[in-house]
């Protein structure tokens, strides 16, 4: 219908090709939405629109789409974005031929000193400064180190890592989650950048070629490696030696990517297990989180998401408190047993004020599955509603089986509320006795919180007298309540 | 000129002209989010929006000496945002050629899949639903992807930033007739991929009051 100039981009024909024909009372329609239609043909369309419900269709067919598209969310833009812009604007003010370089700059010079990171001033000094070459290839030398500092930073035991990088479960992991944008949009940087493989003195071009939006991150990159302090620096380079000395670099530093991302997802718990722990600990809290599922980070959930979560199930909590106490009313007997069990073993202190944190401890924790409370579709629905966008997104493309989501979900309730409820631990250990707190502390670290458990049951049933008696340190109640746990 | 006058951007850029780095600022934060939104949906991908959206401020920037205060603002730079686009997604097609061999999937196979799912949904196969929030949006954002390139560019320059078919013109580069044309193809393909939902009940239009008793009759214009 138009002769429209010819553009480059005839590429990606996918919605129908620009020349196709159009029904022209659909442009006609069209216009007359868009307030483009002259007045006299707008006239004249109205009373056929009058006349023709078919037509009338149409135009709220047209209308319909249009009115979906509000569906679209406004765009989020990071608090960061117009300084990470300036700065990056005022870099490549630096590194801009001498043509350009050499209009007067004024205020904008101002701002490219002020704003201009380590690396920019770097490749200025290239340009400039021949007294400078020596530091200057040093840090050419070094920058490769900035794209991969935050796997190196955390690679404080080497071997180990290594060794982790072998585990097919783990790679197997990693390339899942990296598949499903777990890794941020541009997931793991390559192991064999351009810049890491090009000579020292060439690496200045490089830089001055790189994407403007690569160069800042990895400018920013650099500021932090500059901020360590010499020892650091020191290390980094040694564990980039290693690195590149191992079997296989690429597998390694990928993993080391990984490593790094993930852990930021896991529960402080399981990280200080991790990093802390001795080699029965680490291997135990590793293997734990690979053992339950290949999908190892969708199951680690941030605190952000499960804090979320478990707001969300205390409020489904708070419709079970309300069936629980008519249920009361209508049955005796097992019941209340039932009940008594839930006030007395989980009820105390923190629960106190807060009988859906009991429940939802009773139910997701003590009393996995009970019947009585299960997890509507709904609540599922609702659980998902309240995740962070790119765990729902890799849980949806990754998860596709409604019935394999519901576990994932079932799963991440479990964790939440375990997560939430169980923070009193320490509180419980300061109750026991004092040679049971001992035999407690001794115990292996996998042993040690079942024991807990067990050994704060003894420890009440042992106490389960009239008068209950004073406790050490534990907090004060009235008499009698044992409930400690 | 008239719009040196009325459009408070072009004063802003006429600034920035003379190196004034506030102004240049203030247009950053004035038109971040807008063109991230756009080009969220104009580019190879969705992620590459912010890289984008700083590839079109570099390029004002480093024009800023040449610029000629001749048309509204926004105009120049949704012009701008539009050739970013189009070889954002030149350079991802080329790579896509290398990757496509063990990739398997492409992005316009993967938004056939969104509506494709839904479609399932609708015939009956899974209890029909009706969708809600990020769902909704996911399936629109397919439709719209679905579209060719410039009815996409038009289609949203004009929801988004309610350009007229004049501003539309300038901004692509082509007449109003093609403008009027490109729009018409660009909704009349829109409606055909999303009414179905609509009248499935997957999707809701709380505004227009429909019966929804059948299938949209015109048939894609391809």
């Amino acid at each position: 219908m138009s002769n429209e100039p010819s553009r480059e981009d005839a590429l990606q024909n996918t919605g129908g090709a620009d020349t196709a024909a159009v029904d022209p009372i659909d442009e006609q329609l069209v216009a007359y939405l868009d307030g483009e239609l002259p007045p006299e043909q707008r006239g004249e369309l109205e009373q056929r629109l009058v006349e023709d419900a078919q037509l009338r269709r149409r135009l709220q067919q047209l209308q319909r789409g249009w009115q979906l598209l509000d569906e679209l969310p406004q765009a989020s833009v990071s608090d960061g974005f117009a300084q990470t812009t300036l700065e990056m604007v005022a870099a490549d003010m630096e590194t801009t031929p001498a043509t350009r370089r050499s209009r007067r700059l004024g205020g904008w010079r101002l701002l490219a000193v002020a704003l201009c990171t380590a690396a920019a001033v770097l490749i200025g000094a290239v340009v400039v400064r021949g007294s400078r070459q020596v530091a200057l290839r040093r840090q050419l030398a070094d920058l490769p180190l900035a794209e991969h500092l935050d796997a190196y930073l955390v690679a404080d035991d080497l071997p180990w890592l290594t060794q982790v990088s072998q585990n097919d479960r783990w790679l197997e992991t990693v390339d899942a989650a990296e598949a499903a944008g777990g890794f941020g949009p541009a997931g793991l940087p390559p192991a064999n950048s351009l810049l890491s493989q090009t000579p020292v003195a060439q690496r200045a071009e490089v830089l001055e070629e790189m994407e403007p939006a690569q160069r800042s991150r990895l400018e920013s990159a650099w500021q932090r490696f500059e901020k360590l302090s010499p020892q650091r620096q020191q290390e980094v380079r040694q564990r980039a030696a290693a690195v590149a000395a191992a079997e296989n670099p690429e597998r390694l530093l990928r993993t080391l990517e990984a490593y790094a991302r993930l852990r930021t997802n896991w529960a402080v718990e399981t990280r200080e297990q991790i990093e802390q722990g001795s080699p029965e600990q680490r291997a135990a809290a590793f293997a734990k989180a690979l053992e339950g599922s290949s999908r190892l980070w969708l199951r680690q959930l941030s605190d952000e998401d499960s804090e979320a979560i478990y707001r969300v199930l205390h409020v489904i909590a708070g419709d079970w408190v309300q069936r629980l106490g008519n249920e009361r009313e209508r049955r005796s007997g097992w019941w209340s047993g039932q009940l008594k069990s839930l006030a007395g073993d989980s009820v105390s202190g923190q629960f106190k004020e807060d009988p859906e944190a009991a429940l939802l401890h009773f139910v997701f924790v003590r009393r996995r599955g009970w019947s009585m409370f299960q997890l509507s579709e709904d609540d599922l629905y609702a659980m998902k509603s309240v995740i962070s966008d790119p765990v729902l997104e890799a849980l949806d493309s990754w998860v596709p089986s409604p019935q394999e989501q519901k576990e994932v979900l079932y799963g991440w309730a479990i964790e939440a509320v375990r997560r939430k409820t169980q923070t009193a631990r320490v509180e419980t250990l300061q109750a026991l006795d004092p040679a049971d707190r001992l035999e407690v502390e001794l115990s292996p670290p996998h042993e040690l919180f079942p024991l807990l458990e067990r050994k704060t049951r003894e420890d009440r049933r042992g106490r389960l007298g009239p008068t209950g008696g004073p406790r050490p340190t534990g907090p004060s109640g009235p008499p009698g309540r044992n409930g400690r746990f | 000129m008239r719009y040196q006058q009325s459009d408070p951007d072009v004063r802003l850029m006429l600034r920035v002209k003379e190196d004034d780095v506030e102004a240049f600022e203030e247009l950053v934060q004035r038109y971040q989010g807008r063109l991230v939104r756009l080009l969220e949906h104009l580019g190879p991908r969705r992620d590459l929006a912010d890289d984008m959206t700083q590839e079109v401020f570099l390029r004002v920037f480093r024009a800023r000496k040449n610029y000629q205060p001749g048309a509204k603002f926004s105009t120049w730079l949704f012009t701008i945002a539009g050739n970013v686009a189009r070889n954002a997604v030149r350079s991802s097609g080329r790579r896509q050629e290398v990757n496509e061999v063990d990739a398997g999937s492409t992005p316009s196979g993967s938004q056939a899949a969104v509506l494709a799912s839904l479609a399932t949904d609708a015939s009956g196969l899974m209890p029909t639903r009706q969708i809600e929030g990020a769902e909704r949006a996911e399936v629109v954002r397919a439709a719209v992807q679905m579209l060719n390139p410039r009815q996409r560019e038009a289609l949203l320059l004009s929801k988004f930033e309610g350009l007229s078919y004049l501003e539309i013109a300038d901004v692509m580069g082509l007449s109003t007739k093609a403008v009027k044309s490109l729009l018409s193809r660009a909704r009349v393909n829109l409606k055909d991929l999303l009414v179905p939902y609509v009248e499935a009940g997957v999707l809701s239009v709380d505004v227009v009051a429909g019966n929804g008793s059948s299938r949209p009759q015109h048939s894609k214009d391809r």
